[in-house]
């Protein structure tokens, strides 16, 4: 399967690294667009999404400047209800996931030193999708 | 046996006096000494301290009993009995001013006046042991920080102690007479009118209420208050009011929020913590990876990155797990 997943996230290292290890993936190929932060994020996800193209995942961080991940999810969730989105973070169980999960986030990404676990956490979530 | 009561006789006669201390003597007291003029009396009251006098109302001298009996009154607590031969109402009369304990119209028998002296040294027991009991408990009630007070069953204060004035701003000549109504918000007033109807269905011995609500200082702050609550009823059973004590809890209540509030701010720290350590992590352990598999590697260079990972993945479980997760659990929820 070829999926498109969108990530937003101020950390540079973090966009570059998420192709990196996501082409290694032998069973599926990925496009991979980013943002820098919550309203770059929601414009582009409105564009390729105005464009008719398909997003399979949005990889939502939530500390960002300009426009954190809580009202990005809820902007992309009013314009697209079907978006399917993860919070892509630091650390869970903080006021603010919940109120990302509750804007319509489906669920959590744990940030993590292990790339290929993360790897096979986004997809088991695209498989199932 | 039971120590005698000791006792002086006051008795201007001397042959009479005579035949009084034997009656004494003869009925199982001890008589300590005997007096014939009232200055005389109150001297040897003072320093023989009788537990009884038997006293003559008519004594030589300017002086007579009445006047011997309030001298004593004014200086001691022992208990006086008036001895007359007159029955005279005006007399009497004069003489009920010093509170004595009984009058014996002489002559009297052996059995009449061992009966007074009896009541007379009972109820002075009596007495002294209910002062003694109202002494203390006026010195608590004055003593304490808490503020004790009764309450009638229209909710109006009925007594307090000093304490409210530290409390509340009001003196206690201010505060009884007042209904609670007017200390507290309708909110609270509605709470303990409900409290207190549940209560009342209890029985006396099991009615205890404790609860918590804000009384207004004279000054228009607002107090936090526990307030614990009892029932009271009369001698056949019928509730009249309520008692209580009141405690100022403003402190421990800041004290509380403080507590919380560091708890709130550590909770924020470390999870604010976690999140920008957690980031640097998962780009490091990224770049390892990478750095890894981009070519091949010495041996050395294998155990260098080895080590990078291993230590990146320790500050990963330590900042998850550890600080944040473990710590978290067991401190603060």
């Amino acid at each position: 399967m070829d999926y498109t997943i969108l990530i937003v996230d101020d950390e540079e290292p973090i966009h570059k690294l998420l192709p990196l290890f996501l082409v290694r993936h032998e069973k599926h190929t990925f496009t991979v667009h980013s943002a820098e932060n919550g309203a770059e994020g929601v414009d582009r996800y409105n564009k390729l999404a105005g464009n008719g193209q398909k997003l399979d995942l949005v990889l939502m961080d939530l500390r960002m400047p300009v426009m954190d991940g809580v009202e990005s999810t809820i902007r992309i969730m009013a314009n697209d209800p079907k978006a399917n989105i993860y919070l892509f973070t630091a650390y869970a169980n903080t006021e603010v996931e919940q109120e990302a999960l509750d804007a319509g986030a489906k669920g959590t990404i744990s940030k993590s030193s292990d790339w290929y676990k993360t790897i096979n956490t986004i997809v088991t979530i695209l498989e199932s999708t | 046996m039971a120590k005698k009561a000791r006792i002086l006789i006051v008795e201007d006669e001397a042959i009479v006096a005579e035949d009084l201390e034997m009656a004494v003597t003869n009925i199982g007291y001890e008589v300590v000494g005997r007096a014939a003029s009232a200055d005389e009396a109150v001297k040897k009251a003072v320093v023989l301290k009788p537990d009884l006098l038997l006293m003559d109302i008519v004594l030589i001298g300017r002086k007579n009993g009445i006047d011997a009996s309030h001298e004593i009154k004014d200086k001691t607590d022992i208990p006086v009995i008036f001895l007359t031969a007159y029955t005279d109402i005006g007399l009497i009369d004069k003489a009920k001013s010093t509170e004595p304990y009984a009058y014996l119209v002489k002559p009297f028998q052996e059995r009449q006046l061992f009966a007074s002296i009896e009541m007379g040294l009972y109820k002075c027991r009596a007495e002294r042991d209910l002062k003694a009991s109202e002494k203390m408990y006026h010195l608590l009630a004055n003593n304490t920080v808490d503020c004790i007070w009764l309450m009638n069953l229209n909710f109006e204060f009925t007594y307090v102690n000093p304490s409210i004035l530290q409390m509340v701003g009001f003196t206690p000549e201010e505060w009884v007479g007042s209904s609670l109504s007017e200390h507290c918000s309708p909110e609270d007033m509605a709470l303990i009118l409900n409290l207190t109807k549940a209560e009342q269905k209890k029985s006396p011995e099991s009615s205890d209420l404790t609860f918590e609500m804000q009384l207004w200082h004279k000054n228009g702050e607002k107090i936090d208050v526990e307030i614990s609550n009892k029932l009271v009823f009369d001698a056949a059973g019928t509730l009249v009011g309520f008692q209580g004590a009141t405690r100022d809890i403003t402190e421990r209540k800041r004290a509380e929020e403080q507590v919380e509030e560091a708890y709130r701010l550590r909770e924020h720290f470390l999870k604010e913590t976690s999140h920008r350590i957690i980031t640097p992590v998962a780009i490091i352990g990224g770049y390892t990876d990478l750095l890894e598999e981009s070519a091949d590697h010495s041996d050395q260079q294998k155990e260098y990155i080895r080590i990078i990972r291993e230590r990146n993945e320790e500050i990963q479980e330590l900042v998850t797990d550890s600080l944040a997760g473990k710590y978290l659990k067991e401190h603060v929820e």
